[in-house]
């Protein structure tokens, strides 16, 4: 079982800054799950997804943020992602999830995504 | 014996003892009290008669002694004579309620009196005066004895008073006895129902019986019992139900390990200079892995490998799918790109309902004859190809999203397919993300470089050795860490 923080900031705009920091596997699938969603069920459909600090996310995780992302889509909103890691870059590739997310490496230019 | 019944029969003796030794004992100070108090009366008559007679006695008063025995045999009940005599028993005056005189007479006499100023008592001797007690004090004057005085009191009346006690005490203790028997045994009742009901209770768990709560109104130690049996069936049907959805999960995943099992190829088609290997390690838990290899024609040979997101039931039935699919779609005759593509949009359907599913796959096809492959991926980790003449191991980075993710259009702009000739001696291995991640969170995962090196050790072997050798490396760069996910590889060589 790894460690997972989860901790978020608004910014004046009300987009959401989520920091995931550690590990997204199957011990703490569900926290992840729900701290993601909990601001997509609050309305909040704009979030940027910091990256910074995770160390590994597993498919299940991946599939997670898929569907934030289309949700929040659905509310005229988008889930982006931030200053992707090189290890975690990579399984974005695999996946082809960069043609996917919006990914940046500034958390100002992320913010002006939305 | 049960304890309502034990516990009535204890109390009902007990009560059955105190109440008769309680009506003994009053019956005893009863009749204690009685006889005290005849005692007290004849001493007192006794005194009395030798009061009033000592004067006489002296003045040879024979009328006033006549008169004063009679008045008090006419006068005190239960005194059945009085008597007054000098002592040579001359001169005599008996008054008396009974029959037999001249017997009587001859009692009194032979009672010696006492010479003090103390009353004697005296039972009398005579069968039929055996409930007469006689009570005897001489008479003296300026020292001397004048004579005796007697009044006899009958135990009569005593016993009538007894008797009529008696009469009144025993009704009255069966009374007691019964209402208080009657009364434990509802008390008892009540006390021991609670006990009936835990013990029914606790057959209805033993049972099977977890449903119904248990409860007493009540908060005595019979509650406290109550509430703890309560507790221990909740616990109970809480593991109860936790081992009965862990087996279903166990059972869940033995069928999805089963479907998994059987859907990799059981035979691999023989290819003129051309090897296959495969590996598959299934997990413990997790893992939706699954590889196959299809002839698609007579110079077509298709293989892939893949990864379902999503475990269990579901999971391998998602992995069915994918598999008829692909095989359906590349025996059509389509080219890898087109076939990926009808499979994503197969799977978008398939997964509308479920969004954060998707599956890797990756798909190649073999020209037997221009021994050329075709790499396409679906958001597959890429094959490693390790070329004999180049002497170089190194990715095929063919690009593609993940099937069931994104819509067509986007699907198919985003695929890159590579080619790789396939020279005696070039292999190609082809993995799922559950080799590049073992012991990911401990030591980084054995990943890309360490498949790489682990390759260029072992490339020149044959092809099921080139496994064996990876699937070495990889144990003991694991050590004692366990694999988490499921282990699979395929290969292919040219000879």
């Amino acid at each position: 079982m790894e460690n997972l923080t989860v901790t978020s900031k608004s910014d004046p705009r009300g987009i959401i800054i989520l920091k995931v920091s550690g590990f997204v596997d199957a011990s703490n699938i569900n926290r992840f799950d729900e701290e993601l969603y909990s601001h997509i069920k609050r309305g909040t459909a704009k979030i940027v997804v910091d990256c910074s600090d995770l160390q590994y996310i597993n498919s299940m995780g991946m599939g997670i943020l898929l569907e934030a992302r289309q949700l929040a889509a659905k509310r005229n909103g988008d889930v982006v992602i931030l200053n992707l890691p090189k290890k975690i870059s990579k399984v974005f590739e695999i996946l082809g999830f960069n043609e996917i997310f919006k990914l940046y490496t500034s958390e100002e230019e992320a913010l002006k995504a939305f | 014996m049960n304890l309502r019944t034990k516990f009535i029969l204890w109390t009902g003796t007990l009560i059955v003892v105190i109440i008769t030794l309680t009506s003994a004992l009053i019956f005893d100070q009863g009749k204690k009290a009685l006889k005290d108090e005849r005692g007290l009366r004849g001493i007192s008559l006794a005194k009395h008669l030798m009061g009033l007679s000592r004067e006489p006695l002296l003045l040879k008063d024979d009328l006033a002694l006549h008169s004063l025995v009679g008045d008090i045999v006419k006068n005190e009940p239960d005194v059945v004579y009085a008597y007054v005599g000098d002592l040579a028993g001359k001169r005599v005056f008996l008054a008396t309620s009974l029959e037999n005189r001249d017997a009587l007479f001859k009692e009194i006499l032979s009672i010696k009196p006492s010479g003090s100023e103390k009353v004697a008592l005296q039972r009398l001797e005579a069968p039929y005066f055996s409930d007469i007690v006689d009570f005897s004090i001489g008479i003296a004057a300026q020292k001397k004895t004048l004579g005796v005085a007697h009044i006899g009191i009958s135990e009569k009346g005593i016993k009538a008073a007894l008797a009529k006690i008696r009469r009144k005490i025993v009704p009255f203790s069966l009374l007691s006895i019964v209402f208080f028997v009657f009364l434990a045994f509802g008390l008892i009742t009540l006390a021991v129902r609670p006990i009936g009901y835990l013990s029914s209770r606790a057959l209805a768990v033993g049972e099977g019986d977890l449903e119904t709560p248990i409860f007493l109104k009540q908060r005595d130690e019979l509650g406290h019992l109550a509430n703890s049996l309560d507790w221990m069936v909740k616990k109970l049907r809480q593991a109860h139900d936790e081992r009965i959805e862990k087996e279903k999960l166990k059972k869940e995943m033995d069928i999805a390990r089963q479907i998994q099992q059987r859907l990799l190829p059981r035979n691999i088609p023989e290819v003129e200079g051309i090897e296959f290997a495969a590996l598959f390690e299934p997990a413990q838990e997790i893992g939706g892995d699954f590889y196959d290899i299809f002839p698609i024609d007579e110079k077509r040979l298709g293989f892939a490998i893949g990864d379902v997101a999503g475990k269990s039931i579901s999971g391998a039935l998602l992995m069915v799918l994918v598999r008829t699919l692909l095989r359906a779609e590349a025996l059509d005759g389509k080219d890898p790109k087109e076939v990926l593509a009808r499979l994503n949009n197969f799977l978008r359907a398939e997964l509308a309902e479920d969004r954060r599913r998707f599956v890797t796959l990756q798909y190649n096809v073999l020209d037997i004859k221009a021994r050329s492959i075709t790499c396409t991926s679906a958001g597959h980790p890429p094959p490693i190809f390790m070329s004999a003449s180049e002497k170089t191991i190194k990715p095929v980075h063919a690009k593609g999203i993940a099937l069931g993710v994104i819509e067509d259009d986007h699907f198919s702009r985003a695929l890159v397919e590579k080619k790789v000739k396939l020279d005696p001696g070039d292999a190609l291995i082809l993995y799922t993300d559950g080799i590049t991640d073992v012991a990911y969170s401990k030591k980084g995962g054995f990943g890309e470089e360490g498949l790489i090196k682990s390759l260029n050790n072992c490339h020149a072997k044959k092809a099921h050795d080139i496994l064996s050798c990876v699937k070495h490396d990889l144990k003991s760069y694991a050590g004692t860490l366990a694999i988490e996910d499921d282990l699979t590889m395929l290969l292919i060589k040219g000879k």
